[in-house]
């Protein structure tokens, strides 16, 4: 290859200050892009991924960052180089949005709230191109079309509030590409979104990649969207680069352990095609004790019947209800023991919820709910409260779930205290039983939440919704927020305690894979209700409901050879779910097209 | 247009409890009649007052008929009247009704908080702006003191200090009184002083949660200048905090002045409910307190509409 | 294929977040010039108030008329040093700030630690359950927090009559209000939170969750809300009694002391000036402190604090 690079960086080295001395952030990071490349830096967090992509814009510095050693260099289209580590604020400036395009991983927050959309596309044109007020407006508008958003001259007179998380993404990428950078940097730019959207996206940077022959540095925690998008990789672990190659050489021949680990770590669709129950991850366990997932039984434990939720809309002069957010409608379903039933949605789908419903840390509006022969709904307060030693919940949250301010001793001890099952040491010994059992170690249980790390604080919690010895437990996004290699560590965790302990989860979830991994069922929300359900081999080998499909057909594969400029992902938006108060919507109604395997016949798509 | 109907109504019903309020207490510390004599009044001539005044009635009938009279803006007469021991500066007011002397002291009072928050204002939000977009640089740390200042001190004694410094000292401005613009600088600057301070703090706060946000980076990486960044992106955003707190000093620098008043002499608002409260001069004091009260609300009511210019996402009418 | 290499378990993360002990707190306010000092008055202004027997170099009410309106600094008839000069009655004028100090500084801490306790309760109870209770408690805090809170207090301790009691009776009533709507706000953000939903599912009762759980998370803007409500109170003691509607005379309360020595501000200046500065310097340490309380438990910026 003759070309020159678009972007080459040497040796990068930037510290940030902290408590204990400076904290080396990247180190000897290497990498260079050529011009209408895709580079994917893949990474867990940590691994300094977004450290890099600010340090090249000289972002850094307004978080305290600095770059200590090493060079960055950004070559114009006519030859020229642009020194991006020693140029001034000036310099800087005229190449940030100008020569650099950046897109952000939050679109909705990374618009400014308090300007329309219009405004803020322009303003790049009018600070680099000196565009007036008119001029700017008509590029914008253009740039609307160019980033296929629909409605674009509605947008441009609309907050971000207004547009949802899809189209704001598709304004950050046509403000990012205002004044035809040479270089675009992309930051998990799909991260936040849901899955449907994501392709979008993906396959707008892909095409826009091909119309404007920008390098593109795509950053990202996700394998499956490098696998698709880019045509080399650097894979980066603790801030430094541990091995880079072509994506096929990455994906088939990885030399590093770390990317090999990695690998595995990663729950890749479409390969438990031919089993029928769940299969442990395939690390190296902590005990590095074997098991096999469990096998559910045909004894049901907990059924839901037309459970149905609606949150109230207030307005008018007396506050009165004006309207329902329809976030459950008539929802069924049955979970045996030793089971695992996935719940998988997108959001707002109304996954969560039906958890917290179950549970009823939300009342339901109506519906039937049966625990071990008992209606749930007809308890008391004291009553649902014995109840709730059976039935546990994990949130999503590590960070949120666990209390800051107590030990988590304490923590995990308090659902024994509470309901007085153990007193004094007895207490203390079943805690640390509960801290082996989730491989935590017992040195930890006088520390607090803070000093753990995300996977550390989530097997506590698992630990802590253990204490009660439950026999059911809400698994709401557990490992959503965990890096892949943690993610595989607990889920790993999860499937073990279920065979040793015959616990039945409600798993609920938006990653296919990790569902597909997990889950003996599969049930399927859209819209506040169950589209498809049955067994999980049946749900994803022959999926028949158009939003399954659609679903299915957006999740990114870890395959090279299917590229997502090539993926045709027919996703609308989400028709709103809030109606006015006299909506009746009707019941549910399924039909079975497999054995246990159910569609909607409501029309809602 | 529905929240500005209930936001109104919910005013109106604060404004009726106050002055309700003010009644009652009122008619707690004695006998009306007796206050208004004085103590030296005969039995007849209390009677005779009585009777005149309706004051034999039920309570609630006063309460009753007191009320109406408000609504038609009839806030009663002075209890000055008829009475010959008064201050002669006062004697003008004698027997007038007590909204008109009420209204006559608000230009006064006007004057003072605008020249006050003119000042105030500007200064406060340049000086948090600064501070933040530098955190903890001199400037930074010279506006937070500067603003914990402003906050902490006593403002008559602050005014007593101006005074002995600009007045007596160097005999550049006059030590109290109403007048010219001369007048008006050392009682506004006083006033200022909490009100910088105070805006200046929020300002900072405000900003500072503002550059911490992600859409910061997105103008940083549009290539904008720094001080359009803080100017145009952040600072729109902080308004809404900033405008809250510039509310709540207006409210306060309507009440604020009474002691400011006092030390300077300048006859507001403030002197004239300090002069009634120590003279015991029931309807004056009702009055003064029913305007002030209505001022506040209404500053807050402003207050409020104005988030809805600058935030694109409240909106009328909804809430939540 | 290779075995696979066992995970790290502990993540690598940008900032380690570990624990701040109070040794931490301890040197950081150390390092901040400014916040020391203003520990240090506060901690000697405590001394004093509490020890004014033994501190105080006078008598604060030992009349001699032969010594009346010395200077600062000046020596008096019997050879009694005065540090801070002498008032119209002869009486030293540093030891009548130090008995002053008493009534506003208890003043200041009384009726803020009350409304504070009052505030937080029905704050925090009000935010968790919500409902009716919490409508109305929030309608009457609405009303109560837009009335102009100077005004009210002079027109009740104008029906009740002033002293030291009413005074803080009334900064009780008017000040509640705002811890209220703190703790409620607190309350409201806890509630949605993790770790009370988690709480709630482990069968933690109403009353834990709420005092064990949430109260002690949000400690910090309750302390500096507090510190800063001292300080307001001790402002407004002054203010209310400088009008003559707070303490009253015998009493030797900074803000009466200010009153006094208006009137003879052209000939004895210092009057005046220093039970003022006393209040100035109060106040000003109280914010200071308050600031930095804030700053340091700030989970966006403490971490400049301990670096």
């Amino acid at each position: 290859m003759t070309a020159t690079p678009a972007v080459s960086v040497d040796s990068l080295r930037v510290e940030f200050p902290t408590k204990g001395g400076s904290f080396v952030a990247v180190k000897d990071v290497r990498f260079e892009i050529m011009p209408g490349e895709i580079l994917g830096v893949v990474g867990e967090s940590g691994s300094g991924k977004s450290v890099t992509s600010a340090a090249l814009l000289q972002l850094t510095k307004f978080s305290a960052g600095r770059v200590v050693a090493g060079s960055m260099r950004l070559v114009r289209g006519d030859g020229s180089i642009v020194d991006l580590r020693r140029s001034d604020e000036r310099r800087m400036r005229n190449v940030r949005g100008n020569e650099i395009g950046m897109i952000f991983q939050e679109p909705v927050i990374a618009l400014n709230p308090a300007y329309t959309i219009g405004w803020q596309l322009s303003e790049g044109l009018r600070i680099h191109k000196g565009l007036s007020g008119k001029e700017a407006n008509a590029s914008a508008l253009e740039l609307l079309q160019k980033v296929r958003i629909s409605n674009p001259k509605r947008r441009l007179k609309q907050y971000p509030h207004e547009l949802s998380g899809g189209m704001c993404q598709r304004v950050v990428i046509a403000m990012a590409l205002a004044c035809e950078p040479r270089v675009l940097i992309a930051d998990e730019p799909t991260t936040s979104l849901d899955v449907t959207v994501q392709a979008e996206i993906l396959s707008l940077i892909a095409l826009l990649r091909k119309e404007t022959g920008a390098a593109v540095l795509l950053i990202t925690h996700d394998m499956a969207v490098v696998a698709q998008m880019a045509d080399r990789v650097v894979v980066m672990y603790r801030g430094e680069v541990v091995e880079e190659g072509s994506v096929r050489q990455i994906l088939h021949h990885p030399r590093h352990s770390y990317t090999r680990a990695l690998l595995a770590a990663v729950p890749k669709i479409g390969e438990m095609t031919g089993t029928d129950g769940p299969k442990r991850m395939k690390i190296a366990s902590q005990s590095g004790k074997e098991f096999s997932p469990a096998v559910a039984s045909e004894e049901p434990l907990l059924e839901v019947r037309e459970l149905t939720k609606r949150f109230p809309v207030r307005g008018g002069i007396l506050r009165r209800v004006v309207a329902n957010v329809h976030a459950v409608e008539c929802v069924s379903f049955g979970v045996n023991r030793n089971e695992t039933l996935a719940l998988v949605g997108e959001s707002g789908s109304g996954k969560s919820t039906v958890g917290r419903c179950i549970l009823r840390l939300e009342e339901p509006d109506s519906g039937e709910l049966t625990f071990e022969g008992q209606n749930l709904l007809t308890l008391s307060r004291a009553g649902m409260r014995n109840q709730r030693r059976h039935m546990q919940i994990i949130f999503q949250d590590p960070y949120g779930s666990l209390n800051p301010q107590m030990r988590l001793l304490d923590q995990v001890a308090e659902p024994i205290r509470n309901y007085r099952l153990d007193k004094g040491t007895a207490v203390e010994d079943r805690v640390a039983s509960l801290f082996d059992r989730v491989g935590m170690p017992r040195s930890f249980l006088r520390r607090y939440p803070s000093e753990l790390s995300g996977g550390q604080r989530q097997r506590v919690a698992i630990a802590r919704s253990l204490a009660l010895n439950p026999k059911f437990i809400v698994a709401d996004e557990a490992v959503s927020s965990l890096d892949v290699s943690i993610q595989a560590q607990v889920l790993n965790l999860m499937m073990e305690l279920q065979a040793d302990l015959g616990l039945s989860y409600l798993f609920i979830s938006h990653d296919m894979a990790v569902v597909e991994r997990v889950s003996h069922r599969v049930a399927v929300m859209y819209q506040g209700r169950i589209v498809e359900i049955g067994p999980r081999a049946s749900v994803f080998g022959s999926p028949g409901h158009q939003y399954t499909k659609t679903l299915l057909a957006a999740v990114p594969r870890m395959d090279p050879d299917v590229s997502f400029a090539d993926i045709e992902v027919q996703a609308r938006a989400l028709p709103s779910p809030i109606r006015s108060v006299d909506h009746q919507p009707s019941s549910s109604r399924y039909r079975e097209i497999l054995p246990g395997h159910f569609l909607l016949r409501n029309d809602l798509y | 247009m529905v929240y500005l109907v209930r936001r109104t109504a919910n005013s109106v019903l604060l404004l009726l409890l106050t002055v309700s309020f003010v009644f009652v207490a009122g008619r707690m510390i004695g006998d009306p009649a007796l206050n208004m004599l004085g103590p030296g009044a005969t039995d007849v001539a209390l009677e005779k007052l009585r009777r005149a005044a309706g004051l034999n009635d039920p309570l609630w009938q006063q309460y009753i008929r007191y009320v109406a009279n408000l609504l038609q803006g009839d806030f009663g007469v002075s209890y000055r009247f008829g009475f010959s021991v008064l201050p002669s500066e006062d004697l003008d007011s004698l027997g007038q009704p007590v909204i008109d002397i009420v209204l006559e002291r608000l230009p006064a009072t006007f004057l003072l908080a605008a020249v006050a928050m003119g000042i105030a204002v500007p200064s406060g939000i340049l000086m948090g702006v600064v501070a933040a977009a530098k955190p903890r640089s001199l400037a930074d740390r010279v506006v937070t003191v500067v603003a914990l200042a402003g906050v902490s001190v006593v403002q008559f004694w602050l005014g007593l200090m101006l005074i002995v410094f600009f007045s007596v000292q160097l005999g550049w401005l006059p030590t109290g009184g109403y007048g010219g613009l001369e007048h008006a600088i050392l009682p506004a600057l006083t006033l200022a002083a909490r009100p910088i301070g105070r805006i200046a703090q929020i300002a900072r706060s405000a900003m500072l949660d503002e550059m911490s946000k992600p859409y910061i980076v997105t103008a940083r990486a549009k290539g904008a200048h720094e001080w359009r960044v803080v100017f145009l992106h952040a600072l729109k955003n902080a308004a809404v905090p900033i405008i809250t707190m510039i509310g709540d000093e207006l409210s306060a620098l309507l009440t604020g002045a009474i002691l400011v008043e006092k030390i300077f002499a300048w006859p507001g608002i403030g002197l004239l409910i300090i002069d009634s409260l120590t003279r015991s001069d029931l309807p004056l004091i009702q009055a003064s307190i029913a305007v002030v009260a209505a001022l506040v609300v209404l500053v807050n009511l402003l207050v409020d509409l104005s988030y809805r210019i600058v935030n694109p996402r409240i909106k009328l009418g909804t809430e939540n | 294929m290779a075995p696979p290499t066992a995970m790290p378990n502990q993540e690598p993360s940008q900032f380690t977040d570990s624990r701040v002990t109070s040794r931490d707190y301890f040197w950081a306010m150390c390092r901040d010039k400014v916040t020391l000092a203003a520990f240090v008055f506060l901690a000697l202004l405590v001394a004093f108030t509490v020890g004014a027997e033994f501190l105080a170099p006078h008598q604060p009410t030992g009349l001699n008329l032969r010594d009346r309106m010395l200077p600062p600094g000046s020596t008096g008839s019997s050879g009694a040093y005065h540090f801070l000069g002498t008032d119209e009655l002869g009486r030293d004028l540093f030891s009548r700030l130090i008995y002053g100090a008493r009534i506003s500084i208890s003043v200041g801490l009384l009726g803020a630690f009350v409304s504070c306790v009052v505030g937080v309760v029905t704050g925090l109870t009000a935010g968790y359950f919500g409902g009716l209770y919490e409508d109305v408690i929030m309608r009457l805090v609405d009303g109560m927090l837009s009335l102009p809170s100077l005004l009210v207090a002079l027109f009740v301790l104008f029906v009740l009559g002033g002293g030291y009691t009413n005074l803080i009776l009334v900064f009780c009533v008017l000040h509640w209000m705002v811890f209220c709507r703190l703790s409620r706000g607190l309350a409201l953000d806890a509630r949605s939170s993790t770790y009370v939903q988690a709480a709630k599912a482990f069968g933690a009762p109403s009353g834990r969750i709420i005092f064990r759980h949430i109260l002690p998370n949000v400690m910090a803007p309750i302390i500096v809300l507090l510190t800063l409500e001292i300080a307001i109170l001790i402002l407004s003691e002054a203010s209310l009694s400088f009008l003559g509607f707070g303490v009253q005379p015998p009493d030797p309360s900074w803000g009466l002391m200010i009153a006094d020595g208006r009137e003879h501000i052209r000939s004895a200046w210092w009057l005046a000036t220093f039970p003022g500065l006393a209040i100035f310097l109060t106040a000003l340490s109280l914010n200071l402190v308050a600031n930095w309380v804030r700053a340091v438990t700030d989970p966006v910026q403490r971490w400049r604090w301990f670096s």
